[in-house]
């Protein structure tokens, strides 16, 4: 008889995690039911939503149709560890909050994945760059008008090369 | 069906490492295994526990069947390739912007990251009734749901029914018959080799199978020719929505011409019959012919002149019409 | 204009500002209801019905309570007292008694180990259902007869009735007959308005918790009945009021993704039988609701049963594919329009026929039916109107409130009524809705109060914007503008139960430290009412923004507020946060101007400063204030509440149905790109303009008209609720519940939202603010339908405008050959016809 558990190592946000998980687990299961990780979302378990997406090796991935040993020996980043060490935050987490681009919240951590994963590669998209990129993320509140501006300030301040002074304006303009 | 799902059943899963060992386990299992690529079509199936598989193969750690070369006479492309490695590849974009365009138009940017040129291809049907486990023909009943009086089937077929009517779903189909592409099949015992155009079946022929591997087969790379390399070409994916939707209809096309002629085309259309559908009629029409108003109206009606539409699918046979007409007046080069 | 300060008086109000929950949700740190787990919490799972309509004739759960890791199952059986959210038609129960009404409706309920053996035990309950005749289409469901070939799907509530109507409404104003007779033009057409769902995308959650006395062990009494103490005589609130609390001792706790914890709190203790006191609803951050969570739900109760049986805590978790099952979405509208107008444009009589298929139960349908007619009747003069709307019964998912409850329907309908008859006069359509006008501080044919009125300069600002001037009429073959108005509700002035208990309050309590807790009924759902709350507390007292902290949305600790819809929190929770935060900041002037020895109206609170007014030189920091005045009066607590206007509705029946202290417009124009070959629709843009009062935050008021607009856009193109109506005994099956088969627009096929904020300042709303979470939807669909017969001639009265449909108008248009555009206005000076008398 085949193990119906397995134990999977997954290096998630830096640290190194051990979890015991059933052998069919996805990566968004294992993440939030085994470590504690409920940062990413399940909005519909089959790849559609794009809430539960993560960056596996920078890339988004859907967690929730990828098999948890997929992950394994990649490095898995999700919302959670979109901040820096010192717990400065991401651009995008800023920028998302100054521009009411999160507003239920709950789409909110997959599209900061992927739009983390289009930063990375495309450090100044276009507009239409944009809309490509978040294609597999659904936001049913926003419209995504927010999103994209938000996504658009985020890139401005990481390719200013100041981004800790841009920041401290903008929040002094923000009460 | 009306029962809470969305959780898979336990299964026994093999990661092999080596294409033999992958074999050897395919051979084994027969069709108790279920072969895992990208798992986009898989874990769709599994969730819905519509089918329950006891046995899955997963093909992620064998190389072999992975990356994308050039080779003397065309392109190699192993059938693990992403789909974004295919849409962005710099030998497929520079030398097949044709299937590139396909790839890039599958799905969504997660799912082209992990979804698969081969598990694109050979992708079951999106019919739902079929999908959610109803015992149609396709599942080895005896009716198509799809096709009754007052069944819902804008999205099923208009060429080549029988019986059943669901249409093949694969955007990356349709170009890789134009570019006339052969498919690398292997299992335990033998390798063949067949056209792009043959690898897919139709109702006809297999009710229960959407392409031509049996148990224990594998499709484990795809050759691309010279021929159609820098040639003129045209694709365009006709969806409800701009990402994350299958095709309602698609259109595949590649050209040769001189002195303002088409000296020969391929043209393929997908998401109107149960396989990616090549146009010969069209094709040979166009042979030696310069394109005018009078020649797209000709072969557009060429096109279609085997439509059959079911009750709510009659504007799939114009946009197969339109389809075909725009391919060949606006190609690109 | 009003009393209310003005901008540069606020330091908060009006600026661009953060929520106060927005970094929390972009950081993951955000809990929502899956988010959390209990020490030996078990998983729940719901059998659903695989037939539209049958008899249950026995449920046999033997099996599954024999399986490891099985604790409990529950059958309707054990929880037989009906609930409906509105209390005239209580007309469900948690789990089905005896009848199943629709694929997807609930029949027991399993509490295991793990989720996989909850599935598993699924399969193990036997249930015998004996087959009815289901009803899909609400015509055949009205034309029931009740004998057993053509059954209702509910028992007549009075003789000679038909079981298969919810509601009827025939209301009639003026003298609809006589000015359509006299009317120089008279439009007729007939709409069809599709079902859609809303998708939000957190499914819904709960998780129950019974805590039994210690005494007993607790389990699941079937008496139930027990309803909260209510004013006698109120009339209508079905169950006698009980003089004791039942038996059943303990304390029951429910997280759930709701929008409404009042009403769940009230029908969890009423259908289960627990006393209000020991019952405790929680709702932690909810991932989008937009109507969908504004009810009762099976899983509330399920949970709650499965954990009084067993002692644990119990979490249910909707898959995707349920909450197409559950649904409340908007109800598919068949109706009928004439329009008579004269020949200057202006309107003279509306006459409106419709038919709501509403699915399997009442749900807030009795409501939806009157709303069907009476939210129609602003921002235009109407001089006569009637509607006559009736609610059919149908074996299908139940169909409920969706963001703009009752009134996009007919608005669409009517909006591309108004587009024919400017057409039929040779109008621009944008002229014809200026010279309707209502105006402002005036009543509406069914006599509902209107106050602030922006709506004229939502026209001129998306006239403007758009270029419609210049472009209307006059862009190439395929390329169209439309516009639409209409009007919304900032909250009802009745409540769904009969009480004269104000609507929505809060309590604050303010302390030395500076720091101001206010604890807020309300549900944050998403569209920002903590952060609304904490704006308003944060500019009364003088605070900064992040020495606010907003606690909600728990029965326990804050005051009742009656949920998050029909656009009422903003208005209701804005001026009851005010109220409570004025009477904290009497209490800090007075002590400091104690202080000071000076007058109380001289204190300012403003920055984190207590200021003296004729010289802000001398201040004092606001903490300290704080300090003075609670060692002059003692700890600091206010509440606050806010109770609608009750004397202002018309006097009929249903006339106060429709009545809300202010009312919210809105005008669109909406430019879209008919691909005339394949059929297909491109919204390329849409200008919203949104009159909303004031604007608390413009960042959030904004995102609440661009969210709206998206999700009409949605509907107008793709959304579609579709049932198989094929045999096979799968009739009523849902057709495609997933996110894939059902079609959200991604970001690639949103169009391009431009938002123009106009603010005219309500006398009666926090600040002169009014709804912006409803209002902009409307617009939106029948701006599009507008734009493609601009674009190119074809009239689409029928949504959604799909590749197929609008392919299949081309063709009976003749083909992409015989398509035009519609002629330009010859007449473009309105003056000029004004006196043309002559009869069509």
């Amino acid at each position: 008889m085949a193990p119906t558990h397995r134990i999977v190592r997954l290096t998630v946000n830096g640290d190194t995690r051990t979890a015991g998980v059933p052998v069919h687990y996805t990566l968004l299961e294992t993440l939030r039911y085994a470590m504690g990780l409920t940062g990413s979302k399940q909005g519909c378990d089959k790849g559609d939503c794009g809430a539960c997406t993560v960056l596996l090796n920078g890339e988004p991935r859907l967690s929730c149709i990828t098999p948890v040993w997929e992950a394994e020996g990649l490095d898995v980043v999700t919302v959670e560890g979109l901040a820096g060490p010192d717990g400065a935050l991401h651009p995008l987490q800023d920028e998302f909050d100054l521009h009411g681009a999160a507003q239920c919240g709950f789409c909110t951590p997959g599209i900061l994945c992927s739009a983390a994963g289009l930063l990375a590669r495309n450090p100044r998209p276009t507009r239409e760059e944009i809309r490509e990129a978040l294609s597999g993320n659904l936001c049913r509140c926003t419209g995504y008008t927010k999103i994209y501006e938000a996504v658009e300030a985020a890139a401005a301040r990481l390719g200013s090369g100041d981004a800790e002074r841009e920041r401290g304006e903008r929040k002094e303009g923000v009460s | 069906m009306g029962v809470v799902r969305d959780m898979m059943k336990p299964f026994e899963l093999f990661q092999p490492t080596e294409l033999d060992g992958a074999l050897d386990l395919l051979s084994r299992h027969g069709s108790d295994a279920w072969i895992l690529s990208g798992g986009m079509d898989t874990f769709d199936w599994l969730k819905d526990r519509a089918k329950q598989p006891s046995v899955v193969v997963d093909l992620g750690g064998v190389s072999e069947l992975k990356g994308i070369e050039g080779t003397e006479d065309g392109i190699r492309i192993g059938a693990m390739a992403s789909l974004t490695e295919v849409a962005t590849h710099p030998e497929i974009t520079s030398r097949y912007p044709l299937l590139a365009e396909s790839a890039e138009k599958v799905a969504t940017p997660q799912i082209r990251q992990q979804g698969t040129l081969g598990g694109n291809l050979c992708q079951d049907t999106r019919c739902w009734y079929y999908r959610s486990g109803w015992p149609c023909y396709r599942a080895g009943g005896n009716i198509c749901y799809a096709n009754t009086p007052t069944a819902l089937n804008r999205e099923h077929c208009v060429f080549e029914a029988n019986r059943c009517v669901a249409v093949s779903p694969s955007d990356t189909a349709p170009a890789l018959i134009a570019l006339d592409a052969r498919m690398t099949i292997r299992s335990r015992r033998s390798e063949r080799t067949v056209e792009a155009e043959d690898f897919f079946l139709g109702p006809a022929t297999d009710i229960t199978r959407m392409t031509v591997l049996r148990p224990g087969e594998l499709l484990t790379e795809i050759h691309v020719p010279q021929r159609w390399a820098g040639q003129s070409y045209y694709f365009e994916k006709v969806a409800d929505r701009k990402a994350w939707d299958f095709a309602l209809a698609n259109v595949a096309a590649t050209f040769q011409r001189q002195n303002g002629r088409i000296q020969d085309a391929r043209i393929c259309v997908g998401a109107v019959a149960a396989k990616p559908l090549r146009l010969r009629n069209v094709e040979a029409a166009l042979r030696g012919q310069s394109v005018d108003n009078s020649l797209l109206e000709q072969v557009g009606e060429l096109a279609v002149r085997n439509a059959r539409p079911l009750r709510q699918n009659e504007y799939k046979v114009s946009l197969t019409r339109n389809l075909v007409k725009r391919a060949i007046r606006d190609a690109r080069t | 204009m009003s009393g209310h300060k003005s901008k540069s008086d606020c330091a908060i109000v009006g600026s661009r500002l953060r929520k106060v929950d927005g970094r929390a949700k972009a950081t993951g740190q955000a809990r929502f209801t899956d988010d959390l787990t209990f020490p030996g919490m078990l998983h729940g799972k719901i059998l659903r019905s695989p037939h539209p309509h049958a008899r249950i004739v026995s449920v046999d759960t033997t099996a599954a309570e024999a399986m490891e890791g099985v604790w409990a199952v529950v059958t309707g059986r054990e929880m037989p007292v009906p609930y409906g959210v509105i209390p005239w038609t209580p007309d469900e129960t948690p789990l089905c008694v005896d009848r199943v009404r629709y694929i997807g409706d609930g029949v027991a309920a399993v509490a295991a180990v793990d989720e996989d053996t909850a599935l598993e035990a699924l399969n193990r309950i036997e249930v015998e259902y004996e087959e009815l005749p289901a009803y899909l289409d609400p015509q055949e469901a009205l034309a029931a007869t009740g004998d057993e070939n053509s059954p209702f799907i509910h028992p007549p509530r009075k003789e000679g009735w038909n079981g298969n109507i919810t509601k009827k409404v025939h209301l009639d104003f003026g003298d609809v007959d006589g000015l359509m007779e006299s009317s120089h033009v008279v439009v007729e057409g007939e709409y069809f308005f599709q079902g859609s769902t809303h998708a939000p995308m957190e499914p819904h959650c709960a998780i129950g918790l019974w805590e039994s006395d210690g005494r007993e062990a607790g389990g699941l009494s079937t008496a139930g009945g027990w309803t909260f103490p209510e004013k006698p005589g109120m009339g209508g609130e079905p169950g006698k009021h009980e003089g004791n609390a039942p038996s059943v001792r303990g304390k029951l706790t429910v997280w759930s993704s709701t929008q409404v914890p009042h009403y769940v709190h009230r029908e969890l203790s009423r259908v289960l039988g627990l006393d209000p006191a020991r019952v405790r609803v929680v709702q932690p951050p909810v991932g989008g609701a937009f109507g969908g969570k504004s009810e009762p739900f099976d899983l509330e109760f399920c949970v709650a049963a499965l954990s009084m049986k067993t002692g644990r805590p119990v979490k249910i978790l909707y898959t995707r594919e349920e909450l197409f099952y559950s649904h409340r979405g908007r109800h598919p509208f068949h109706m009928t329009y004439r329009t008579g107008a004269s020949a200057d444009g202006r309107l003279r009589s509306v006459d409106a026929r419709i038919v709501l298929d509403g699915g399997a139960y009442a749900s807030f349908g009795l409501v939806t039916t009157y709303y069907s007619g009476q939210l129609l009747t602003a921002p235009y003069h109407m001089p006569a109107y009637r509607f006559d709307s009736v609610r059919s019964y149908t074996n299908k998912p139940a169909c409920g409130p969706k963001r703009g409850h009752g009134s996009v329907q007919p608005r669409f309908a009517f909006e591309v009524q108004l587009d024919k008859v400017a057409e039929a006069l040779e109008m621009d359509p944008v002229e014809l809705r200026r010279v309707n006008f209502m105006g402002e501080n005036t009543r509406t044919v069914n006599e509902l109060r209107v106050t602030s009125n922006g709506f004229l300069e939502c026209l001129d600002a998306v006239e403007e914007a758009s270029g419609w001037r210049e472009r209307w009429r006059r862009l190439p073959l395929g390329r169209g503008l439309g516009v639409a108005g209409s009007c919304y509700i900032s909250g009802t002035n009745y409540p769904v139960y009969p009480n004269e208990m104000p609507q929505s309050a809060v309590q604050i309590q303010i302390d030395r430290s500076g720091r101001v807790a206010v604890f807020s009924g309300a549900s944050e759902i998403g569209q920002g009412v903590d952060s609304m709350v904490a704006y308003v507390a944060a500019e009364e007292l003088g605070v900064p923004l992040d020495y606010v902290r907003v606690y909600a949305g728990d029965t326990d600790f804050t005051p009742v507020d009656l949920g998050a819809y029909s656009s009422r929190v903003t208005f209701m929770l804005g001026n009851a946060c005010l109220d409570a935060a004025r009477s904290l900041r009497r209490r800090v002037q007075d002590a400091v101007a104690e202080f000071w020895a000076c007058r109380p109206r001289h204190v300012m609170l403003a920055g984190g400063w207590a200021l003296y007014a004729p010289d802000t030189e001398r201040k004092l920091p606001i903490r300290e204030a704080f300090q003075l005045a609670e060692a002059a009066g003692g700890t600091l607590g206010a509440t606050g509440w806010y109770n609608t206007p009750k004397d202002i509705h018309g006097e009929y029946r249903g006339g106060t149905i429709g009545a809300s202290p202010a009312y919210s417009f809105t005008a669109h124009v909406a430019e879209v790109d008919v691909d005339v070959d394949t059929g297909f629709v491109t919204v390329v843009k849409i200008w919203i303009a949104h009159d909303c009062g004031r604007a608390l935050n413009p960042v959030l008021v904004e995102g609440q008209m661009e969210g709206s607009a998206y999700m009409g856009a949605a509907e107008a193109l793709m959304e579609e609720q579709i049932f198989k109506s094929d045999g096979q005994g799968r009739e009523g099956l849902h057709n495609a519940p997933s996110l894939l088969d059902y079609k959200l627009p991604t970001s690639l096929d949103t169009p391009e939202l431009e938002s123009l904020i106009v603010e005219s300042l309500d006398p009666e709303g926090p600040y002169g603010a009014k709804e912006a979470g409803e209002g902009p939807l409307h617009p939106s669909i029948p701006a599009i339908a507008n734009a493609i017969h601009d674009a190119v001639g074809i009239r689409m009265d029928s949504l959604p405008f799909s590749p197929p449909r609008v392919w299949r108008a081309i063709q009976e248009a003749g083909g992409p050959g015989a398509l035009s555009k519609p002629p330009a206005p010859t007449r473009p000076k309105q003056e000029e016809v004004a006196h043309a008398t002559t009869r069509r």
